[in-house]
């Protein structure tokens, strides 16, 4: 029954297949509406996800020798990057028109790096977290240069192939260092012996060069350079995806690594993530302050939210992952609704300036009164997402603050940027109710997929604003998985281990497949 | 002289610094791109090493991952990195107006 | 055994030295094709033979060969005068040598160098098929994934734009 586990990867996957055929066949115009059925699938796959995947009475399934876990963790992940994907797609319907060539492969490869996200989520494994996260990123370099017409575009996606390759390199490095002192691969494996490894340094430097690539696709201080530049030269929905999709895989990763992997290590990191969360979070919003391209400003704040998000981790509590989780579900429907709108008011200007969005009240209440409540979230204003998420995480880390007093300052240190955020969130809601001259007062026409993804987004960013109550049974769900595969690892790591010769390492079959955990 | 671990470490951790120095000093695009898989090689290096003195067939199997991997991102990025000489007429950083490494 | 070993750094080394260094591309790509074989050559002697050729097909004869090719499609309009270091390469220096410093004084200070290699087992390459096909086939099938995506998109990005959609390239 190991393939039945699968089945979201293998659905998305054969979806992305099929749209390539079907391109085949289809005269060109027809191309465009492609999108439509990539993004009917993707829901299609969500709704059977919620309808039909339970997970077993232990809470944790293993697949192929423990390489592939499916978890409540995994399966929350999963929902979340279907759910991005599908608001992506609809958006890149209405930019189909930016894209000279090669637009079902533009939805192709949307899928593709959807797949490499939900195989992400259940990595369980450093070859798989490795295969995945290479997935995402060389889908990425793609589409972000997807528009070959604009040298922004081919230019930001050189910068993110550099970087990208270079912190793959770290990765590596770093993969084979923690292999080369622990002869493991395996996360659970590995946390059987990191206990013993705890003063050995080549394996600390090792775990630290793997968060180096970590770090990366989450976008966080210091390995944040390129987030600004590909934010703005990428077409839009893919910015978005970038935004959403990406970080949040980042994220998982990080989750899995530093949780299940290795505990024991991150329990004594609680300085490094304080400084670096703290560090994240001025710099990103200090950044975005003189900033007046929208796409960009929103890259140096998305640098700022993984700063608030490695708050949860620094916190090093299951409150603190929930926290994380919470956050990651109100950015969801929060920059999807920011980046819709950009994507619709922009999609024919040169430049993304903060003031093209002047006049939008008048030309589209709707799309202005969407893009004001994405600010007023992602600013942390109550009643939105964004406020809920950040008391959350705020909590967490204040929690802390008995045992280490820097949990104070960092917590300081945040609120601190909240203010700062407010200043250049509230510039771009001037720029849209300022009774101006608009640069082009003609309507904007809002098809009806987008407006029921932007009315969505608006219900998401109210409800998690309001009734939090839901999410965080669900979220706290999530991120207890995480506590019970570390208690089970404690558990076994006890009891004594047959050797096992590494050469005549147990096939898998039937037989000696890996048993789940009761 | 016998020839250990540690002998095979250095020499991938002198080909990963010689990689790193490359992509930050080096000004052509290609070259840095040459660096970066002089890099990806080095640790390579590393984990064919460590697989074969702790003697556990793991790394190789990684070593091969990570070899497919760089073929994908090298025909990648070197048709993006042709695409941008094409638009631009140049191949060095400094010439590229959103590069502010 | 030693002898071997050393000879094979030491060309390794050198003609990674020279890939870094040298201003004709051409050169820096047939130097770092050469650095390729190098490393083939050290991991047949570390008896991975099936990494050892996978190594010698992909990259002497794949990626070396796309470098080179990328070289022939970008040359020409350089202006000779220029450096080829960018002005911040002492930074570069610095950082490396730091980056290898720590890394080498972290080897030899730990533990794991006083591990002595075992008898090469037998016929691994067999071996890594078959755990190739069992334990480590999700990776293998993303593997594919990620082939399928890498090959539709550097078509796309290499494919010339259609006359009507470009811009008539400038003169400069």
């Amino acid at each position: 029954m190991n393939i039945a586990l699968l089945s979201h990867e293998w659905l998305v996957l054969l979806l992305g297949l099929g749209l390539l055929l079907a391109d085949l066949w289809l005269p060109p115009a027809a191309r465009r509406k492609l999108g439509y059925v990539a993004a009917l699938g993707v829901a299609a796959i969500l709704l059977y996800s919620i309808l039909f995947v339970r997970l077993p009475a232990g809470g944790v399934e293993y697949a192929f020798g423990r390489m592939y876990i499916l978890d409540s963790l995994a399966l929350f992940f999963k929902r979340f990057f279907l759910l991005a994907a599908l608001a992506v797609l609809l958006m890149s319907v209405e930019f189909a028109a930016e894209i000279q060539s090669g637009l079902t492969e533009y939805y192709a490869l949307t899928l593709f790096a959807l797949a490499g996200m939900l195989f992400a989520c259940s990595a369980n494994d450093f070859t798989l977290l490795f295969v995945s996260l290479e997935l995402i990123t060389i889908s990425f370099y793609i589409l972000t240069s997807f528009q070959r017409a604009r040298t922004l575009s081919l230019e930001a996606g050189v910068k993110y192939l550099i970087i990208g390759a270079l912190s793959t390199s770290f990765t590596v490095f770093g993969i084979a260092l923690v292999y080369g002192t622990s002869g493991k691969l395996n996360f659970q494996d590995l946390a059987a012996v990191a206990p013993q490894l705890i003063g050995n340094k080549l394996f600390l430097f090792g775990l630290l060069w793997v968060m180096v690539g970590l770090g990366f696709k989450i976008a966080a201080f210091p390995f944040q350079i390129w987030a600004p530049d590909v934010y703005q030269g990428a077409p839009s929905p893919t910015t978005a995806f970038l935004a959403i999709g990406s970080k949040a895989a980042g994220f998982a990763l990080v989750l899995r690594v530093l949780f299940t992997a290795v505990p024991a290590i991150t329990a004594q990191w609680s300085h490094l993530l304080i400084v670096i969360s703290a560090v994240t979070i001025l710099y990103g919003n200090l950044c975005a302050l003189p900033q007046r391209n929208v796409k960009r400003l929103l890259g140096y704040s998305s640098i700022a939210h993984a700063g608030y998000m490695l708050l949860g981790v620094a916190a090093l509590s299951a409150a603190g992952q929930s926290a994380i989780l919470y956050y990651l579900s109100g950015y969801l429907f929060t920059v999807l609704a920011a980046f819709t709108v950009i994507c619709l008011v922009m999609r024919h200007a040169e430049g993304e300036d903060i003031s093209r969005l002047a006049g939008l009240n008048q030309r589209s209440p709707l799309l202005a009164a969407a893009m004001a409540l994405a600010m007023v979230s992602l600013a942390g204003v109550p009643p939105m997402a964004g406020f809920f998420g950040k008391f959350l995480l705020f909590k967490a880390a204040l929690a802390q603050g008995a045992t280490q007093h820097g949990y104070y300052w960092l917590v300081g240190i945040a609120i601190l940027g909240v203010v700062i955020s407010l200043y250049y969130y509230f510039g771009v809601i001037r720029a849209i109710y300022w009774p101006g001259n608009a640069p082009d007062p003609s309507p904007i026409p809002v098809s009806r997929p987008i407006l029921l993804s932007i009315y969505a987004c608006v219900a998401g960013m109210f409800f998690l604003g309001l009734y939090p109550n839901p999410v965080v049974t669900l979220t706290s769900k999530a991120a207890s998985a995480l506590q019970a595969e570390t208690a089970a690892i404690h558990a076994t790591a006890t009891l004594p281990k047959a050797p096992r010769a590494a050469w005549t390492r147990s096939l898998l079959g039937p037989a000696s497949a890996a048993p789940s955990r009761p | 002289m016998n020839v250990g671990l540690g002998h095979y470490l250095v020499v991938s951790a002198l080909l990963f610094a010689l990689g790193l120095f490359g992509v930050i000093a080096r000004r052509n695009l290609l070259v840095i791109y040459m660096s970066l898989e002089l890099m990806l090689n080095a640790a390579n290096l590393a984990l064919v090493a460590f697989s074969r003195f702790t003697n556990n067939l793991d790394g190789q199997i990684l070593v091969f991952f990570v070899i497919t991997v760089a073929a994908a991102e090298v025909s990648v990025g070197l048709a993006l990195i042709v695409a941008l000489y094409r638009k631009r007429r140049s191949a060095h950083v400094e010439d590229l107006t959103a590069m502010k490494l | 055994m030693s002898v071997a070993f050393f000879i094979i750094a030491l060309l390794t080394l050198l003609s990674a030295v020279a890939a870094m260094t040298l201003r004709n591309l051409i050169h820096c790509a047939l130097a770092l094709a050469f650095t390729f074989a190098g490393l083939a050559a050290a991991y047949l002697q570390l008896g991975a033979q099936f990494v050892g050729f996978v190594q010698l097909l992909v990259y002497v004869g794949a990626v070396a060969i796309l470098i080179v090719f990328a070289v022939l499609l970008t040359r020409g309009r350089e202006p000779a005068t220029q450096g080829i270091f960018s002005p911040k390469w002492p930074v570069g220096a610095a950082v490396a040598l730091g980056v290898f410093g720590t890394l080498a004084g972290l080897l030899l200070s730990s533990r794991v160098l006083h591990h002595e290699a075992a008898a090469i087992a037998q016929a691994p390459v067999r071996q890594i098929g078959e755990q190739l096909m069992t334990h480590y086939i999700v990776p293998l099938e993303v593997l594919g994934v990620l082939l399928t995506a890498a090959l539709i998109g550097a078509v796309i990005l290499a494919m010339h734009e259609r006359e009507s959609d470009s811009p008539p390239p400038s003169k400069t």
